[in-house]
């Protein structure tokens, strides 16, 4: 990249927009043959500039079809939908993935599970059932003769149950207690709530002094008010621990809520956008990929201050282009 | 800048992935034909890949670049489909031959994957110059901004195509 950082190559580029103006002024075009000529290297970069901005359209204008193709071209890509989806498939897999893979042995009966930012582990505990943290989780262990317990303190866990008919497997988090003898699933605490997904077998969830059983394939939603109804688009939500998260059909703010913890510095939505509804499957171990497929596929501006802090709003309104 | 790997490399993981790697490309774009056309791309793009570390995890590599070559090929798509639409609306003695059409469809992907990150306004401002001729007064008239910004915007864009350019 040493090359763009050339002062003469930005000087020709900046003489390049301006002679583009459509308006030059006689001064303007003196000011440009001047610095034309003072240097062999000022005309080489103008040179460079000339063809970057030649050859791409020489096609275009040789077959007459500039203005349709300026058309095409000028249109937001229109499956937004789709394109979302394919834009997270193109970025997917390697990034922290390898993270996922590793496997932490984890050999204690009571013991302090967490994870920091973009960071997925997975453990694999003493009776060999396996747990994975999401990022900026934390759990503790306990266990003894009687119970196998996973207190969810933040974040989300998913779990894979090694059967023991002794000693039921406890995962409890704020807002109720999910119990499964056999099973694979997912606890995740929200601000106000938690969501139990069941990936397979089934789990029985207990919360405010209600019983439910919840069947592979199902998610739900619990707190302080009840259970809500199992609902499959929620099972979704342990997709986490592929490093994807497939969003169908939600607020954007829970979109950005469940992005947080893979970002670095702080992720800020306006209460207009925040309401915009999305869906699509983004990648989880890839923020900036992320934000960029949203703000193509949705009328945002993401404004990025330095990587510590981004804010999302509403874009302004768009210009009609005309037909 | 890490070198190219080194190209007896590349043939270990041809050797090693390739007939997985069609048939991972296979099951979603259900095509045997594309897949091996698409397979090719990829290691295309190994061949040209410059990998900041070794290649721990070939398969994870390697699908990563072919995710992008798929995301081309769909892009690239959608775009000929847009313009063979716009050009269904012609009289049929104005159509272009076959041979200019192929080569419009290459630049009109060619000029979207350098403007690729471009704020949707920009690359519309640059269009307008590049393509409609417009002066920068009338795209700020046109798009409700500021003749400064129609300037901020086509540098943007002309600053993409030296880098592309540069890259190429």
């Amino acid at each position: 990249m040493s090359r763009a950082a050339d002062p003469c190559l930005r000087q020709a580029i900046e003489w390049m927009t301006l002679l583009n103006s459509g308006v030059v002024s006689g001064a303007d075009r003196q000011r440009f043959e001047a610095w034309h000529a003072a240097d062999a290297r000022h005309a080489a970069a103008w040179r460079a500039v000339e063809q970057a901005l030649r050859q791409p359209f020489s096609a275009i204008r040789e077959t007459g079809q500039a203005s349709t193709a300026s058309a095409i071209l000028r249109q937001p890509p229109p499956r937004r939908r789709m394109l979302l989806k394919t834009l997270a498939l193109a970025v997917g897999g390697a990034g922290m993935a390898w993270l996922a893979n590793r496997q932490f042995p984890v050999t204690e009966l009571t013991a302090d599970l967490s994870t920091g930012t973009a960071q997925r582990r997975r453990f694999v505990l003493a009776d060999g059932s396996e747990i994975m943290l999401n990022a900026r989780s934390a759990a503790d262990l306990a266990f003894d003769g009687r119970a196998r317990r996973v207190r969810l303190r933040s974040g989300a866990v998913y779990v894979r149950v090694a059967a023991d008919p002794g000693r039921p497997f406890i995962v409890s988090s704020a807002d109720g207690d999910v119990r499964g003898d056999a099973a694979e699933f997912m606890v995740a605490r929200h601000p106000d709530s938690s969501v139990l997904s069941v990936l397979a077998g089934m789990a029985e969830l207990d919360a405010a002094g209600a019983r439910q059983a919840v069947r592979q394939g199902e998610g739900v939603r619990f707190g302080r008010h009840g259970i809500g109804t199992p609902d499959r688009l929620l099972a979704s939500q342990a997709a986490w621990r592929r490093g994807m998260l497939v969003v169908q059909d939600e607020p954007l703010d829970a979109v950005i809520e469940a992005l947080r913890p893979y970002r670095r510095g702080y992720l800020r939505i306006s209460a207009p956008a925040a309401r915009l509804r999305v869906l699509g499957t983004l990648p989880l171990d890839d923020t900036d990929t992320a934000l960029a497929a949203l703000a193509q596929t949705l009328p945002i501006s993401v404004s990025d201050y330095g990587g510590w802090l981004v804010n999302i709003d509403l874009a302004g309104p768009r210009t009609a282009a005309p037909a | 800048m890490p070198s190219p790997l080194p190209p007896h490399a590349v043939a270990q993981l041809y050797e090693a992935h390739h007939a997985w790697l069609q048939e991972w490309l296979r099951r979603r774009l259900g095509c045997r034909h594309d897949a091996a056309d698409l397979a090719h791309d990829t290691f295309a793009r190994v061949l040209a890949a410059r990998p900041a570390v070794s290649i721990r995890e070939p398969r994870a590599f390697l699908t990563t670049l072919a995710r992008r070559v798929l995301y081309s090929f769909w892009r690239r798509r959608e775009l000929e489909r847009a313009y063979l639409d716009s050009l269904a609306a012609l009289p049929a003695p104005a159509a272009p031959s076959e041979e200019a059409r192929a080569l419009v469809i290459e630049a009109l992907a060619g000029i979207d994957r350098i403007l690729q990150g471009l704020p949707l306004k920009a690359r519309q401002a640059f269009l307008y110059s590049q393509l409609d001729g417009l002066t920068y007064p009338e795209i700020a008239r046109l798009m409700g901004i500021s003749a400064i910004t129609v300037r901020r915007y086509v540098k943007q864009a002309i600053t993409l195509c030296v880098l592309a350019d540069l890259q190429a």
